[in-house]
């Protein structure tokens, strides 16, 4: 008697929330139609022959992430470190890393030649991401399923004898931080040692602070400026940080 | 329509994670309202027409690509909004497991039962 009630109750206020949603939703503008925000940045993400807005990224999504919107971009990076800092906290005092079987010696193999291809892909979905649907994120997710495929298939304590354990990994994270950091500071250090403006994170010249990353390197690649350096480094600290995760998630109390 | 469904789907997960009492269906529930909201910033990034995506092809004149793109700024902040959503439910799992591991159970009402 109770559940049928208890049912009904959740049913109601499924309705009634969804109608207050609905309501509120109808304040929202037209869908169809592209603010004239996001028709600035689809102007300007790669406009050659008007510099002064540009990212040199044909990829907005990619320019908006670390020349337009670069600074929500290190902030929610330092959220994604500290949400794996939590974790590791959690599990102070692991157990060592010990190998087991794994499974049948097909799926060891296959993992082992998945592996390489599956770090390839990552830093292909890195590099390329100024023109294709990419980046560091997703590089650095697809890095960590390669370390957890060799986890569950060949057990947790095969990874120190690919030189990675709880703390490698960390320090490859830190790495990563290092070098997002880095190209962050270079334009403030240029601006202090030149007199000229120039402001942390800046990507490309403006019309007020002559400083800019180079955009293509000698071979006419185009490199959108730090763009893809500060991918690299996103996708290793991404990929490390989720590694360290499923290790700490996966292994036993050290009294076990 | 699409903000109706959307509503639906948030109301779901914010019924779920009030009243169901298993912690780890609440961080379910809390995840899939994180993308109810991103299918919420997709569908206000949408261009009718032909549009396409926000990568501007090869020799397109930019006014040209700017009219019939869609908004980049839904996409950028789906992307933001996922890594943050993950870095959430890895702690969220790490105080389950924690839970867990003190209380014996990831029921919030046999947890609070307990007496100390």
């Amino acid at each position: 008697m109770k559940d049928w009630r208890a049912s009904i109750l959740g049913v109601f206020f499924i309705v009634l929330m969804s109608s207050i949603l609905t309501y509120a939703f109808l304040g929202y503008p037209e869908i169809g139609f592209v603010r004239p925000l996001g028709e600035f940045y689809l102007f300007n993400t790669y406009n050659f022959e008007n510099q002064s807005w540009w990212s040199a990224s044909p990829n907005a999504v990619t320019g908006l992430l670390w020349d337009y919107r670069g600074y929500d971009t290190l902030y929610e990076t330092m959220v994604f470190y500290v949400g794996i800092a939590a974790v590791a906290m959690f599990f102070e005092g692991h157990a060592k890393l010990r190998k087991t079987g794994g499974m049948t010696v097909i799926v060891r193999s296959s993992a082992r030649l998945i592996f390489v291809f599956i770090i390839t892909s990552a830093f292909a979905i890195t590099i390329f991401s100024i023109k294709t649907p990419g980046g560091g994120f997703q590089g650095g997710s697809i890095m960590a399923i390669a370390y957890i495929a060799i986890i569950v298939s060949l057990s947790r304590g095969f990874l120190p004898e690919m030189n990675l354990d709880v703390e490698k990994a960390h320090l490859a994270k830190i790495a990563g931080l290092a070098l997002i950091a880095g190209l962050t500071i270079v334009p403030v250090v240029y601006s202090l040692a030149s007199g000229s403006a120039a402001y942390a994170l800046q990507n490309l010249p403006k019309a007020w602070a002559p400083f800019g990353y180079p955009t293509f390197l000698g071979f006419a690649s185009l490199s959108g400026g730090l763009i893809i350096p500060i991918q690299l480094g996103e996708m290793i600290h991404v990929g490390m940080g989720f590694t360290i995760m499923f290790l700490l998630l996966t292994l036993k109390d050290k009294e076990d | 329509m699409p903000y109706v469904l959307v509503a639906i789907m948030a109301s779901i997960c914010i019924y779920a994670a009030l009243f169901k009492s298993n912690l780890f269906k609440k961080m379910l529930a809390i995840f899939l309202m994180t993308d109810a909201v991103n299918l919420l910033f997709i569908i206000q990034g949408y261009r009718l027409g032909n549009a396409i995506p926000p990568i501007i092809p090869p020799g397109m004149d930019p006014s040209e690509f700017a009219s019939i793109a869609v908004d980049p700024l839904a996409h950028y902040f789906v992307v933001t909004a996922v890594v943050i959503g993950l870095a959430e439910v890895a702690t969220l799992t790490a105080l389950i497991i924690y839970t867990y591991k003190h209380y014996g159970t990831i029921e919030t009402k046999k947890i609070k039962e307990l007496r100390g």
